[in-house]
């Protein structure tokens, strides 16, 4: 295979996302025990394991790679990735450990896959990197905070000519420069599919150019973008389609666009009853396991969103409730804690006993008595203001 | 207005908030010594797009930069830009006129090895 025979040796003989390799050249150069791992993130093609190897290459790593998506229960894992955590080198050389498509595994639903890689990256001696396709997967978002992130994007039209051309020229291929311009085109930006079509149309005899991508995938983010920003239905739907997010999230940030979006009331109505049609799919499509609904399913929300949306308007969001909500529910949260941890005094049982099994009998209790009567024990109490509102609140519930 | 990806630019007051949102959800950088902001490549050049164009009330339009020489790579003149999402491509690109000399590929990878010295 060309992607193969012609994968670059040097980080520096590599095309596009120059700011993302020289990054992750100087965290492996200046790595050092403690360092956080190195985590790749980008669409398949742009040059993510390449990168790794000649990098390992170049400094002088040996690269121990393991693909999260062929070694992905918790226990293979272990067995695999455990014995290079106590290893430092192979014959004097420095070794690498390098987990490719991090992603795969956690689609695959793996539990204890995620916990195990977590544990792994902060106990291991040696520098790792991980690989993932796309970052808006909740399960990658986890892994964010504990990494260096590296973001790579697809390759410009034009870098993959100058690679493709040199390449041509080196190997003194007899290529058209016509076809090589619709080879590029072609491409969409993956260097992996601009090689293997190269190879393909110098094998073919009519020099015909044929897209030849692996799984082109578009993360969540991506997809979502293209579908409220996009003015042609049809790549609306091409982007959803080629997203692997699973189809309840892809109801679900889309729900939370909306809801974030600044959307006239009626638009708003529109497409949320729009959503609520292709989510009664989606549940069927889950309860009836009819896989093959998937490609109505994202014609349907892709169009039925297209069309009750203003292009340009809803903006990708992953948090459920407006912010202004969000806020109400953590000082909530915060306050229930708090009465929590004074009950549970009072009680001498702990905070979370006390707000599960005690705070709802205290607040019917409450609820049944006048205001006054309610006022004087919650006093004693001790509860400061914020906390009798909380309470109140509760109460309310019981008195409704 | 046009941002040059991966280039220092100025934007006039935008408040706090959307300084904020900018920083946090935009995740764009920002020099407070010299007072400008720069994409990277984690940016959300979506996002950026669209809160910049309701807050300057003006639209946002993106160039890449050559990365030879440094200059605006002239992505309206380029032979590719029907197919090539400035939203989605990486930060640098070629120009014509660097494209078009003898020994580009190794000009292009000489750069990117003084730029990782």
């Amino acid at each position: 295979m060309y992607a193969e025979r012609f994968r670059p040796k040097n980080p520096s003989m590599m095309v596009g996302n120059e700011e993302s390799r020289i990054g992750f050249l100087n965290w492996l150069k200046n790595w050092k025990k403690g360092s956080k791992p190195a985590l790749l993130v980008g669409p398949p093609g742009t040059g993510k394991t390449t990168l790794v190897y000649a990098a390992a290459e170049t400094l002088g790593f040996v690269v121990l790679e393991f693909n999260a998506s062929d070694v992905r229960t918790k226990e293979r894992l272990s067995s695999a990735l455990l014995p290079s955590t106590h290893s430092v080198s192979v014959l004097g050389e420095r070794l690498l450990v390098f987990l490719d498509e991090v992603d795969g595994l956690y689609a695959r639903q793996d539990y204890g896959g995620l916990e195990f890689i977590q544990t792994f990256i902060e106990e291991s001696n040696l520098p790792v990197v991980l690989a993932a396709n796309v970052e808006d997967d909740e399960r990658i978002r986890k892994l964010l905070p504990k990494c260096e992130i590296f973001a790579f994007k697809r390759v410009p039209p034009r870098l993959i000519y100058l690679y493709l051309q040199n390449l041509v020229k080196k190997e003194g291929l007899r290529i058209t420069q016509e076809t090589l311009r619709r080879l590029v085109e072609k491409a969409g930006g993956d260097m992996r599919a601009a090689l293997n079509s190269l190879q393909a149309v110098l094998a073919s005899p009519s020099s015909e150019v044929v897209e030849v991508t692996r799984d082109k995938m578009v993360s969540l983010r991506d997809a979502l973008n293209t579908l409220f920003n996009s003015n042609d239905r049809d790549e609306a739907r091409r982007a959803l389609e080629a997203c692997d997010t699973d189809i309840v999230e892809k109801i679900r940030t889309i729900f939370s666009s909306l809801v974030n979006s600044k959307l006239d009331s009626q638009t708003l109505l529109r497409a949320l009853e729009a959503l609520s049609a292709a989510d009664e799919l989606a549940a069927r499509i889950k309860r009836t396991q009819e896989w093959r609904q998937l490609r109505y399913f994202h014609s349907m929300l892709a169009y039925l969103i297209f069309d009750s949306t203003p292009r340009g308007v809803v903006r990708f969001s992953q948090d459920v409730y407006p912010w202004s909500v969000q806020l109400r529910i953590w000082n909530d949260a915060r306050v229930l804690r708090s009465i929590g941890r004074k009950l549970g005094n009072l009680l001498h049982t702990s905070s979370t006993e006390a707000l599960v099994v005690y705070l709802p009998y205290l607040a019917r209790l409450l609820s049944l008595l006048d205001k006054v009567e309610v006022q004087r024990i919650l006093r004693g109490f001790t509860y400061d203001e914020s906390e009798l509102r909380v309470l109140n609140k509760e109460m309310s519930r019981f008195s409704k | 207005m046009e941002i040059l990806l991966g280039e220092p630019f100025h934007l006039p007051r935008v408040g706090e908030d959307v300084f904020r949102k900018l920083m946090r959800d935009v995740r764009l950088e920002y020099d407070r010594q010299k007072r400008v902001f720069r994409t990277t490549p984690q940016t959300d050049l979506y996002q950026l797009a669209t809160l910049l164009s309701q807050t300057l009330k003006e639209p946002i339009v993106y160039a890449v930069k050559c990365f030879i020489c440094g200059s605006n790579a002239g992505c309206s003149a380029c032979e590719y830009s029907s197919i090539c999402d400035r939203l989605l491509v990486s930060q640098n690109c070629i120009c014509k006129g660097c494209l078009s000399k003898e020994d580009a590929y190794a000009l292009y990878c000489m750069r990117v090895a003084e730029a990782s010295i």
